[in-house]
């Protein structure tokens, strides 16, 4: 009798530390998943906490600097092939990283099919899914509202380093950058992400510093230029003209191009 | 650069460019005839392109209507819609090939289709290899033609057609 009490309590021990060895190990890959980022939808207390902090332009998104503005292309849910230009656009665009299979973005789906929806920072709101081979086109066909503009592009996924839906950038394309980006759980705090990131004005510094690069290329050029009409000026003062063969000491002249490499 | 490519179409575009290539089921239809000798009639599907250096908006003709009333001065929209196959053989597409190198002087503000103070257009009729197209440009200021037809030709440039449509 004592041999079998003994042997169930063993018996139960290991199965006790079999369990626990098997919670340990499904909270490691946990984890690690998402540390890596990896599954379409954050959770809601993920999505909030998030949301909390990681909205607006002059902090960046949690992982680091915000990617650049670039323009997209896809196709449609209806099979068009599609482009659309933000680089250089007065307007700014608002992209709207959707799927069709996250239960969060439902409420984002249910919201551009309102015809009353404003578009917060007067933004050209543009929603993107994955490419066709990575997302149910059929189910996006009965999510997508007539009139959005829908991009199906995994690789503007990878350029805008979106990890999962949902998951919203506002890019100034004069400025050719993100001024805004996270994720949000309803448009209530979309609106509220963008707007604080115009109000904190980071659209404006954005291109301010836009305007003042451009300014320091100009500047370049012109100092390039003047440079160059100043060696001109000497060289002619000297008495040296283009074709002179002293510019030319190695070969004695101008080498003209062969016409026929061949 | 945005890279549109389908229905036996594709463009590459400069940036801040907007381009869709859809299909119209607007065509003549095509009598098909099904296994069980049932005779059916089918709209036929033809291409027609967008290009534009502004946004797009959703609701547009496919000569631009919806979309031509939102241009500004700098702004330039390009259309290349194709007709029926057997049009190839017309005498209006004879022109062999898209137009690719426009002068201010091919624009004309009595071209447009809808007449729009300021604007100017051109309608040019080709044909490609068993394929008839017509390219329709709207300037956002005849004034400014000399600056904005360079900025036609260039996105022209990268056009390509495909022999036949892509099934």
């Amino acid at each position: 009798m004592t041999a079998l009490v003994v042997t169930l309590a063993v018996v139960v021990a290991l199965l006790v530390l079999l369990v626990v060895s098997l919670l340990r190990s499904h909270a490691e890959i946990l984890r690690t998943l998402h540390d890596a980022g990896l599954g379409h939808e954050a959770d809601d207390s993920t999505t909030a906490r998030r949301a909390a902090t990681s909205q607006v332009a002059p902090n960046g998104p949690p992982s680091g600097p915000s990617p650049e503005a670039r323009d997209i292309s896809g196709v449609t849910p209806d099979g068009d092939a599609v482009a659309v230009g933000i680089l250089g656009s007065p307007t700014p665009t608002l992209l709207s990283f959707l799927s069709s299979g996250c239960l969060t973005c439902r409420e984002f789906w249910e919201a551009f099919g309102d015809p009353r929806l404003e578009v917060p920072g007067d933004a050209r709101l543009v929603v993107v899914t994955m490419s066709p081979e990575d997302e149910s086109v059929s189910a996006l066909r009965r999510l997508v509202p007539e009139q959005t503009l829908v991009v199906m592009s995994t690789a503007a996924w990878e350029a805008y380093e979106v990890a999962g839906a949902p998951y919203f950038a506002y890019v100034d394309g004069m400025s050719g950058a993100v001024v805004g980006e996270g994720t949000a759980s309803n448009w209530d705090r979309v609106r509220d992400m963008v707007n604080e990131s115009v109000d904190d004005g980071a659209l404006a510094s954005s291109r301010r510093r836009s305007a003042a690069r451009k300014t320091r290329a100009a500047r370049r050029h012109l100092a390039d230029r003047e440079r160059e009409a100043r060696a001109d000026d000497a060289l002619l003062a000297a008495g040296i003209s283009p074709g002179d063969a002293r510019l030319y000491p190695a070969t004695g002249g101008p080498v003209e191009p062969d016409p026929d490499p061949s | 650069m945005g890279a549109l490519r389908a229905h036996g179409i594709a463009a590459t575009l400069p940036a801040g460019w907007d381009g869709r290539i859809s299909v119209r089921r607007d065509g003549i239809p095509d009598q098909l005839v099904a296994a069980s000798g049932t005779r059916v009639l089918a709209a036929r599907s033809r291409p027609v392109v967008h290009l534009a250096n502004f946004g797009l908006p959703a609701d547009r003709g496919d000569f631009g209507s919806g979309a031509v009333e939102l241009m500004g001065d700098g702004d330039v929209f390009v259309v290349l819609f194709e007709h029926e196959p057997e049009a190839s053989a017309a005498a209006l597409f004879r022109a062999a090939g898209l137009p690719r190198t426009l002068t201010a002087r091919d624009f004309d503000p009595t071209t447009l289709r809808r007449g729009i103070a300021g604007q100017s257009g051109h309608q040019a009729f080709f044909h490609e290899p068993g394929r008839a197209f017509c390219l329709y440009v709207v300037l956002g200021s005849h004034a400014r033609r000399a600056r904005l037809v360079p900025e036609v030709n260039r996105v022209l440039a990268t056009v390509t057609f495909a022999p036949s449509p892509a099934k």
